[in-house]
């Protein structure tokens, strides 16, 4: 999404729905159908988000969801350039085949992904795959494993030698090679640590966090050598009474969720949950819309921004003057509910250049 | 209500509704695999609705809730406070 004279311009990202795991608690947006209706909700989901003008889908992964490589293509074969954003945790997929996935869909379909890497929230996930690498050896591996990559994307087809702590390749040549370079993936990364954010640079990647309340990025500015994205609800409509009743609507609160919420923070080593999960609701005044009683009830992991459009527009024109540059939203309940987001949007983006001319005047 | 009866109501919750085998009441009950995350969090909603405690994870470690006694204990100092 770009504004109009200016160079101020935003990527805008929503999430598709997920499955959820047999016994797992109930959450707005994870189905535990099965088969051919959770992949009509996914195809949908991608459509929608492609009308509404979309860049493109994450596509989440844990040890509980689909394969979301599999989820990728039915997003691809069911759109004309969504790019599904795809969840890598390291631990998953040799990055040898990673790198062949995505050739592959370069080869087939001629159509670009975009990775968004994960050195992996819970540790439960990744213990139960018998791996105990500490918190800031994850970050340094999954820098490697993103090197490892895009060495063998970028071969076009040339054999392939790569030396790392956690990763060898000997002179491994890679077929389909990626022909085009126009195609190689865009690279997001989760994560807000000081080791998170020395993987961003080093591999120049869009730092994706779950953001704080905007005044905090005013008050404490963010480096300027990283690109950042946020990832957020945003429940928006014309009158702000009608936004809540959606909210409270989809969001209710319920002890169950609560107390696997709390279970999820204490076996998690994630600075962001720790980050997020020390906001306290109580202490935000009243009349900001930042709000986290879905992440509090286990629900989503992302504050929720909820009010008219003119007021979610002015707080979100406010993270892209802190400069955000990519956003991606909650699973949609529906297309209204991405159609009132693109309104948000639109309006943040031309606050946010308008304030920027008048500041450069 | 004395420890005895918290462990015996305790006992009843973890071998009733939650349909768990417990040889002793210091049984570790997450090493022998039965209670994992999903199980927790019901045996956690079990003791508020028993006891009309809250329990507040972050301010307890894991092993507090590891087998019958050391549930039992926490109840117990739960409804002291």
């Amino acid at each position: 999404m770009k504004a109009k004279h200016s160079d101020l311009s935003i990527d805008l990202y929503t999430t598709s729905p997920a499955t959820l795991a047999h016994g797992a608690l109930p959450r707005p947006g994870f189905y535990a159908e099965k088969g051919s209706a959770y992949l009509q909700r996914v195809i949908d989901t991608a459509r929608w988000s492609e009308e509404c003008g979309f860049r493109g889908m994450l596509l989440y992964i844990d040890n509980s969801l689909v394969d979301n490589w599999g989820l990728a293509q039915v997003v691809i074969e069911n759109t004309k350039r969504l790019i599904p954003l795809i969840a890598a945790q390291p631990v998953y997929m040799h990055p040898y085949w990673a790198a062949k996935k995505i050739a592959t869909i370069a080869y087939l379909y001629g159509r670009r992904i975009a990775l968004n890497m994960l050195a992996g929230a819970f540790r439960g996930d990744l213990q139960a795959l018998g791996d105990e690498t500490p918190h800031d050896e994850r970050y340094d591996r999954m820098v490697e494993y993103t090197k490892a990559i895009r060495t063998l994307l970028d071969a076009r087809g040339d054999p392939v030698s790569f030396a790392g702590r956690h990763y060898k390749l000997d002179n491994v040549r890679m077929s389909p090679p990626l022909e085009d370079a126009t195609l190689a993936p865009l690279v997001l990364m989760s994560g807000s640590s000081d080791a998170g954010m020395a993987a961003a640079r080093a591999l120049d990647a869009v730092a994706v966090r779950y953001p704080k309340p905007v005044d905090h990025y005013e008050n404490e500015p963010l480096d300027t050598d990283v690109a950042f994205g946020v990832r957020m609800g945003i429940i928006a409509r014309e009158e702000e009474e009608d936004a809540w009743d959606v909210a409270y609507t989809r969001f209710s609160e319920d002890r169950k969720g609560q107390l696997t919420h709390q279970l999820a923070m204490k076996s998690s080593d994630s600075h962001w949950h720790q980050q997020l999960s020390g906001l306290k609701q109580e202490e935000l005044t009243e009349s900001y819309p930042y709000w986290l009683t879905p992440f509090q009830n286990y629900k989503t992991f992302c504050p929720y921004l909820v009010g008219t459009y003119r007021r979610i527009a002015g707080i979100v024109a406010r993270y892209i003057q802190a400069g955000f540059r990519t956003f991606i939203t909650d699973i949609p309940a529906d297309k209204e509910e991405l159609l009132h987001q693109k309104i948000v949007f639109e309006l943040a983006l031309k606050q946010a250049t308008l304030e920027t001319e008048g500041a450069a005047r | 209500m004395t420890h005895g009866e918290i462990q015996r109501a305790v006992t009843e919750i973890v071998t009733g509704p939650m349909n768990l085998e417990v040889p002793a009441p210091d049984t570790d009950l997450v090493a022998a695999g039965q209670l994992d995350s999903l199980s927790l969090v019901d045996l956690l909603l079990h003791l508020e609705q028993r006891f009309g405690v809250t329990v507040n994870l972050e301010a307890i470690e894991i092993d507090d809730l590891r087998s019958v006694a050391s549930i039992s204990t926490l109840v117990a100092k739960r409804l002291a406070a």
